[in-house]
């Protein structure tokens, strides 16, 4: 009988302390998930509920709200005017996109493995390399448009070299030459973009199979491409979908080199200006959520087969 | 599923409710009537521009010597230019501004945060012979309501500043009309001075320039003052005498031709402009400008105070007129220029073959100076709670007292004249300056007067202000445009969905 | 007896050649980094005219008072230098710490425990990073403004997502953590709290200080975001921004050039100190599932 009750109290005892360690535990995943939840209610799905009504709003002078789809209808107008920035706009993000993913994987990669290969003084470049990833753009384009610019170095190098014509606005100033001086940015500053990245990702490669391929016979470009590119390829997927995801928002520093003069506008820029630049009107804004939503509608078919695609036909190596 | 489902229920409610709480504000702050109290601190915001905060300094010193107990503080000036449309919509919770005094650009869309000031413009300043609001010309009442919310402190004079140092040196003479002054424009590329390693050109400007400052008063002094101010109302007044406002035929005043004509025939030519204009800064190009790069430079009164340089050299000229005026006043260009002459005074013989009538609209033509009195305001925000110590500072700034000071100080007219008539004192002012008073004092004014909704509530004409410029002198030739197709294009931007957006945003559909 | 002997792999013709054009490129971009930075201090050094006519040649005098001139003269609203820098710090290392934390927190939780959602948030968190969404600045724009944390500290909030690269990053660290040292823990009595902050999450300072330092050097750069929402306390890469459009920059060019290379100082400096921790330390990850 006194066993039983032993027994009994152990229980209750045991039960007890396993209630308690129960809401311990759900306190502890309740305070590591609040803050996060909270923030992806209130900034991610109300904002983005917000904006997709917002491109259905526009606001009049007579200060009435009004449910209209002619947001869209102006954009698709747009396209008939002559000094509308739309097509421009189109065409430059998607060379900025392009330019930038050829940084973003080309280039990175391509010195994160010379690096890797220990090239000469490779220690020094490591530093070098990643300062523009740590210094500001507002920095850097200051810098950068003085050293390009018309009494810059690079004018006079250009002109002695190769007998260039100096364009008498500057590069940033004539619309010839502005957009390939922003690309021009992106490309001295991002060439080593994701240098940390491949660099982990390099370095993660197990040792052994370098020296396998090594006794095989395996000659330099050979290991680049058969062994060290697919060992890598989870890094380059991963960085291709998040560029393609942010395809229309790729962009250059126009606010701050040219601020979309000389034909270097693009989406995210417009969008941007929409919504700082609001002296006048309120409608930029709902233009702008407008504009965002048709650009979103475009991309996410493209993001979800690109990703399709690319699992279906290269499939990761555990290592 | 159906736990997904359950859980995606809950998450929306919980955002729409927020969505319902979020709405939730306090006080409207453009129902917020603030407070009439006259006595207590008057936090002054002052757009730290091209002229330097002396004036308001002295103005402050005497006049809390005479108001023991209202203290104005400057101290949160800064060169800011966004400072009002990121603060004048808060309320009194958050912004504590009671006086803005500086460019408010636009400020017409947002005169539901303003005090009407009005009762500014009736008071007699006492013993004074003349209310405020006659000693000021430049007032601008809002088109529904005809109530001020604004007033103007600066009429800055703007024009063709030349360097008359080069002029003298190489005989050159001050353009009396276009023609005069695209034939010069034409003998100074001939001439191809140095300076430096730089061949000297015409002239300069900057990426958003102030060509404004001649193609505005070009097509008013062709319109007529009276047409140019319909534009601003987009009101158009059809030959059988009926009008139509809103409307976008105003885009096709023959005046805007007029000046672009003018403007293209300046700028087009190789060797016009200095070469880096089109992508310099205002700053950049007055420095090189009074480096002596470049012979003539569309520019204000301010250039002096904001390059911090005395430029006893430089002076801004009387815009020429516009040739073809004469053309459609059926005189010869020798006949305008003789006109001119006289007008100004140079010559006391009356120009042969020419009517009084002409006479009279030349003279009113030599005389339309554009200012930026349209952008230079002060305002008070409805929900001070110092408004009454405020209007008091207002209304010694707009004494003669105050009129004096600010003369002295920023040695300019501001926009209210004294109101004995007379002119103030410029013995201490820089020969620049004094030039500046003399065409201040025959000027007839235009100035954008942005009082009505559709340029108010949206972003109209910022490309007529920027755009003819830098098309007429784009280093790339296949971006230029001819006068007609620029005129042409900004007339087609004004149709279609453009000009209903326009509409709806202005509430005038 | 020489145990670091550096090991010279031997080059084939064709990989020296290439090797070597790899040099000229590498070593051309670098030299080009120090040239623009080294110039950008020379700059601050000038005079404003000197700036303005010949920005290229060195210095008639060079003016170390410039320097020094930055920290009263250069002011945005009434905000000065070094108020500027206050604002950068406060918003760096705070939303920094607010990203890393609640990053590290989410993957950790999602990685280890099973609870009710802990694979709808794994999920949900992947999606998100996924779906492309442009637009909605206007909407987040005038929600901040609604709730009034714009020109507030409390704009912090706005940093405690956890989700995007940080929670992959944090997510697969755990993932690949054994738990036995979390089960002996538990054995010795400890409860979850202590579990995490005393066993599991020093394992993972490595790569959590990489993210932190990561996280710091975008924030303390970022113009954009203190431009729309900290308006009224700009930050030093607002500040920059600001002054240079601004008549104060009007005869002070020397001033905006001192300013901006004094602003990237204290980067550099950290990065100095770090940057072996820096490149060493992040591993890469994959979008799985």
């Amino acid at each position: 009988m006194i066993e039983g009750q032993i027994a009994e109290a152990g229980n209750k005892r045991l039960f007890l302390k396993k209630k308690k360690q129960n809401f311990i535990r759900s306190l502890f995943i309740f305070c590591m998930i609040v803050l996060p939840l909270l923030n992806f209610l209130v900034f991610y799905l109300y904002v983005n509920f917000n904006s997709f009504f917002m491109a259905f709003q526009m606001q009049t002078g007579k200060g009435e709200m009004r449910w209209t789809l002619d947001n869209f209808r102006f954009f698709f107008d747009e396209f008939r005017y002559a000094d509308s920035v739309l097509p421009e706009s189109i065409a430059n993000t998607m060379i900025t996109f392009a330019v930038n993913l050829f940084t973003a994987l080309v280039t990175s990669f391509l010195i994160s493995y010379f690096l890797y290969k220990k090239m000469r003084l490779s220690w020094l470049f490591k530093i070098l390399l990643f300062l523009p990833a740590i210094i500001s753009p507002v920095v850097l384009t200051r810098l950068f448009s003085s050293v390009i610019g018309v009494r810059g170095p690079v004018m006079d190098i250009l002109h002695i070299l190769f007998g260039m014509e100096i364009p008498s606005g500057g590069w940033l100033g004539d619309d010839r030459y502005a957009m390939m001086a922003i690309m021009f940015y992106c490309v001295w500053t991002g060439v080593a973009g994701n240098m940390i990245l491949f660099n982990g990702a390099l370095g993660r490669i197990p040792e052994e199979v370098i020296e396998a391929a090594k006794l095989d016979g395996v000659n330099w470009y050979k290991e680049l491409l058969i062994i060290i590119l697919p060992l890598i390829w989870p890094t380059m997927t991963t960085l291709i979908i998040m560029a393609t995801v942010n395809m229309f928002g790729a962009s250059g520093p126009v606010l701050l080199l040219t601020g979309g003069e000389n034909g270097t506008n693009t989406i995210s820029y417009q969008i941007f200006i929409k919504v700082y630049n609001t002296k006048g009107a309120v409608n930029p804004q709902n233009e702008a959520a407008a504009w965002g939503m048709i650009f979103s509608v475009i991309c996410i078919p493209i993001v979800f087969t690109l990703r399709y695609f690319l699992n279906k036909h290269f499939s990761e190596i555990e290592y | 599923m159906k736990k997904l489902l359950k859980a995606i229920s809950l998450l929306l409610g919980i955002v729409f409710l927020f969505g319902m709480f979020a709405s939730c504000k306090t006080v409207d702050p453009s129902q917020d009537e603030g407070s009439d109290a006259i006595s207590g601190t008057v936090e002054v915001y002052y757009w730290k521009s091209g002229v330097q905060i002396t004036f308001l300094e002295k103005l402050k010193e005497a006049f809390e010597s005479e108001h023991e107990d209202i203290t104005i503080d400057l101290s949160g000036a800064s060169a800011d230019a966004n400072v009002f449309f990121n603060t004048i919509d808060q309320g009194a919770s958050i912004n504590t501004i009671d006086l803005y005094i500086g460019t408010m650009g636009a400020f017409w869309n947002r005169t539901e945060y303003l005090e009407p000031l009005d009762d500014i413009l009736d008071y007699t300043v006492e013993g004074e012979s003349k209310p405020i609001g006659e000693k000021i010309s430049t007032v601008s009442y809002k088109s529904d309501d005809n109530r001020t919310y604004a007033l103007p402190w600066q009429e800055s004079v703007t024009g063709l500043v030349y360097n008359k140092e080069m002029f003298a040196a190489n005989g050159w003479d001050v353009p009396r009309t276009t023609n005069e002054l695209i034939d010069l424009a034409e003998e100074i590329r001939q001439a191809q001075l140095k300076n430096d390693g730089d061949t000297v050109t015409p002239f300069i400007h900057f990426a958003n320039g102030y060509w404004k400052y001649l193609i505005e008063p070009w097509w008013a002094q062709y319109e007529g003052v009276e047409q140019y101010n319909n534009f601003w109302a987009a009101k158009y007044v059809a030959e059988d005498g009926t009008v139509e406002q809103p409307s976008n035929l105003v885009w096709k005043q023959q005046g805007r031709l007029e000046a672009l004509k003018v403007l293209e025939e300046l700028l087009s030519p190789d060797g016009s402009v200095y070469p880096e204009s089109n992508s310099m800064s205002n700053t950049d190009a007055q420095a090189f400008f009074t480096n002596g790069k470049a012979a003539m430079m569309a520019n204000g009164a301010w250039l002096e105070t904001e390059t911090k340089k005395e430029l006893p050299q430089f002076e801004i000229m009387r815009t020429p007129v516009i040739s073809s005026l004469g053309t459609k006043l059926g005189i010869t260009e020798q006949q305008l220029c003789d006109t001119v002459d006289y007008v100004d005074g140079v010559t006391q013989t009356k120009p042969s073959g020419v009517s009084d009538e002409v006479i009279e609209q030349v003279r009113t033509a030599r005389s339309i100076t554009f200012t930026e009195a349209g952008n230079f305001h002060v305002v008070v925000p409805k929900y001070s709670d110092v408004k009454g110590a405020t209007k008091e500072f207002l209304k010694f700034m707009y004494s003669d007292e105050g009129i004096r000071i600010m003369a002295e100080n920023i040695e300019s007219m501001p926009a209210a004249k004294l109101s004995t008539g007379e002119d103030v004192d410029t013995s201490s002012w820089s020969g620049f300056a004094q030039n500046n008073y003399d065409l201040q004092k025959q000027a007839t004014f235009i100035y954008k007067r942005m009082n009505y909704a559709l340029f108010y509530m949206t972003d109209l004409e910022e490309a007529w202000a920027t755009q003819p410029a830098s098309v007429f002198s784009n280093s790339n030739p296949a971006s230029r445009m001819s006068a007609e197709e620029l005129f042409n294009m900004l007339y087609n931007n004004m149709t279609g969905s453009r000009w209903q957006k326009y509409l709806i945003q202005a509430g005038l559909d | 007896m020489r145990t670091n002997v550096k090991k010279r792999i031997k080059k084939t013709p064709g990989q020296a050649v290439v090797f070597a054009i790899a040099f000229v490129i590498i070593a051309f971009f670098s030299l080009s980094y120090v040239y623009t930075l080294a110039w950008g201090f020379i700059a601050g050094l000038n005079t404003n005219d000197g700036l303005i006519l010949k920005p290229f040649d060195f210095p008639e005098k060079l003016l170390f008072v410039n320097y020094v001139n930055i920290f009263s003269e250069f002011v945005i609203g009434g905000v000065n230098f070094g108020m500027m820098t206050l604002n950068s710090l406060w918003l760096t290392l705070g939303g920094a710490f607010l990203e890393v934390a609640c990053a590290t927190g989410l993957g950790y939780v999602t990685s280890k425990y099973r609870f009710r959602g802990s694979k709808l948030i794994h999920f949900v968190a992947l999606l998100i990073m996924m779906i492309p969404i442009y637009g909605n600045m206007p909407a987040r724009y005038r929600l901040v403004y609604q709730l009034g944390i714009n020109d507030s500290v409390a704009y912090l909030i706005t940093y405690t997502s956890g989700i995007g690269f940080n929670y992959l990053m944090a997510y697969s660290f755990f993932k690949s953590v054994s738990w036995t040292y979390a089960e002996a823990g538990f054995i010795d009595g400890a409860n979850d709290f202590v579990v995490f902050f005393r066993i599991m999450l020093p394992q993972a300072m490595g790569p959590i200080s990489a993210l932190f330092v990561i996280q710091c050097i975008g924030i303390w750069n970022d113009y954009q975001n203190p431009l729309l929402y900290l308006r009224n306390m700009p930050t030093l890469a607002t500040g920059l921004y600001l002054f240079g459009n601004e008549a104060n920059a009007a005869g002070h060019l020397e001033l905006l050039m001192a300013g901006t290379m004094v602003s990237i100082i204290p980067i550099l400096v950290l990065y100095f100190i770090f940057n072996k921790a820096l490149l060493n330390e992040t591993v890469a990850g994959g979008i799985k599932g």
